[in-house]
């Protein structure tokens, strides 16, 4: 999942260095990531997960993301 | 015989729903190709429509009162709010095929997230916001991006450099748009670090026009045909170059009241012709699935008109709307 993640985050922000990307790692504080920039995610993880987030997303960490999509599973 | 169905949002703007509608049937009266779909409190905008002139047949009118402000959050709006005229103009524009592309005048943020969510590109993009400015040797310059990517990083600048030769190329005829990078210096060792990254990238890219770096005071010279910068520094580059054109207009007309000389007052309406942003129209949204303007703010009834006028220009070139890798 986290790999899977890691993936998608870069897609998102291409150029970014998600080498160093752990289950905590803040997105906005870490990754520097806007909020245009989580919204993409999110739509990334939609196409990638095959649901779609009816309200938006409140994620902090990367552990929250793989928390959510656990739920999904 | 209207060809072309535009979607326009009457509301979120400075000026109310009544300027919106009043630009739009300006545009109808210039454009009889043109037919416009109105989003809005259809009440308000049937109140104005009773008490001017108009093509009904050419007027649709989408009920939808709820407006997004710029007090809302705007990635919290677009889910919050979905009977919003915002909201519905881009389900309306993703769903219908008629209708070509959506004019706003509200919140530029609500705007993008709501265009990446209901309009996205195929596949998904970054949205940027680009501007068309005119240049001192004639033509335009797109200036991209100008305030959607606050902070990015180098291949994302090279992106919205395809992004913006795309949209010379395809809807302003230029057939090897010169792409310039903004920075601090002409020289290729000068920029942040982010502009030399960004440098060596654009420099490597067999599929753009890279004509080197280009400075503030150049930003308009016309020497390259897209403007790519980071959108912190080219939302700086667009509102100086409003302010200062703002402010040089203002000087002129009090010397040309101070002297009385008519002559000066001609000049102050050429030179308004080509600066206020109400002749300019609005920053077009690249990166989305249908073409998509942003009006200013404070847009008056001419520059929803002229924004009118560059959709209509879109709309008639648009492939590079159609999924087609058009490079």
């Amino acid at each position: 999942m986290l790999e899977k993640l890691k993936e998608i985050i870069e897609r998102v922000t291409p150029g970014i260095d998600v080498s160093t990307v752990t289950p905590e790692t803040k997105l906005m504080e870490d990754l520097k990531l806007d909020s245009l920039s989580i919204m993409l995610l999110a739509m990334e993880i939609e196409n990638a997960f095959g649901f779609q987030f009816t309200e938006p997303v409140q994620f902090v960490t990367v552990q929250d993301v793989c928390d959510y999509l656990a739920t999904k599973a | 015989m209207a060809t072309y169905k535009i979607a326009i949002d009457t509301l979120g703007s400075d000026k109310g729903p009544e300027t919106i509608v009043q630009g739009a049937l300006m545009a109808l009266a210039e454009n009889p190709e043109l037919s416009v779909a109105l989003f809005g409190d259809e009440q308000v905008i049937r109140a104005y429509l009773a008490t001017v002139e108009h093509d009904a047949d050419r007027i649709e009118i989408v009920h939808a009162p709820d407006a997004i402000t710029n007090y809302d959050n705007p990635m919290e709006a677009i889910f919050k709010k979905p009977e919003s005229s915002l909201v519905k103009a881009l389900q309306a524009l993703a769903a219908r095929d008629d209708l070509l592309g959506l004019i706003n005048a509200g919140s530029t943020g609500a705007l993008i997230a709501g265009a990446l969510r209901y309009v996205p590109a195929k596949p998904l993009r970054r949205p940027a916001l680009a501007a068309i400015l005119p240049a001192a040797k004639g033509g335009f310059t797109c200036l991209v991006d100008t305030g959607a990517n606050i902070d990015c990083t180098a291949a994302m600048l090279v992106e919205f450099a395809h992004m913006g030769s795309d949209l010379m190329r395809e809807c302003y005829g230029v057939e090897n748009p010169r792409v310039g990078l903004l920075s601090n210096g002409a020289e290729e060792t000068k920029g942040n670090k982010l502009v030399k990254e960004t440098h060596a990238l654009l420099k490597a890219d067999e599929k753009l026009n890279f004509v080197g770096n280009i400075e503030g005071t150049n930003a308009l010279s016309g020497d390259c045909d897209v403007l790519v910068a980071d959108g912190f520094a080219g939302n700086q580059v667009l509102k100086n170059s409003e302010g200062i054109a703002k402010r040089i207009i203002t000087d002129i007309v009090v010397y040309g009241k101070k002297t009385g000389n008519p002559e000066i007052m001609k000049l102050v309406g050429y030179l308004m012709s080509i600066y206020d942003f109400n002749s300019l129209g609005g920053a077009q949204l690249l990166g989305v699935g249908k073409p998509i303007i942003k009006a200013h703010g404070a847009a008056n009834a001419d520059s929803i008109k002229n924004t009118s006028a560059i959709m209509l220009n879109v709309a008639r070139n648009k492939a590079m709307f159609d999924g087609k890798d058009i490079r």
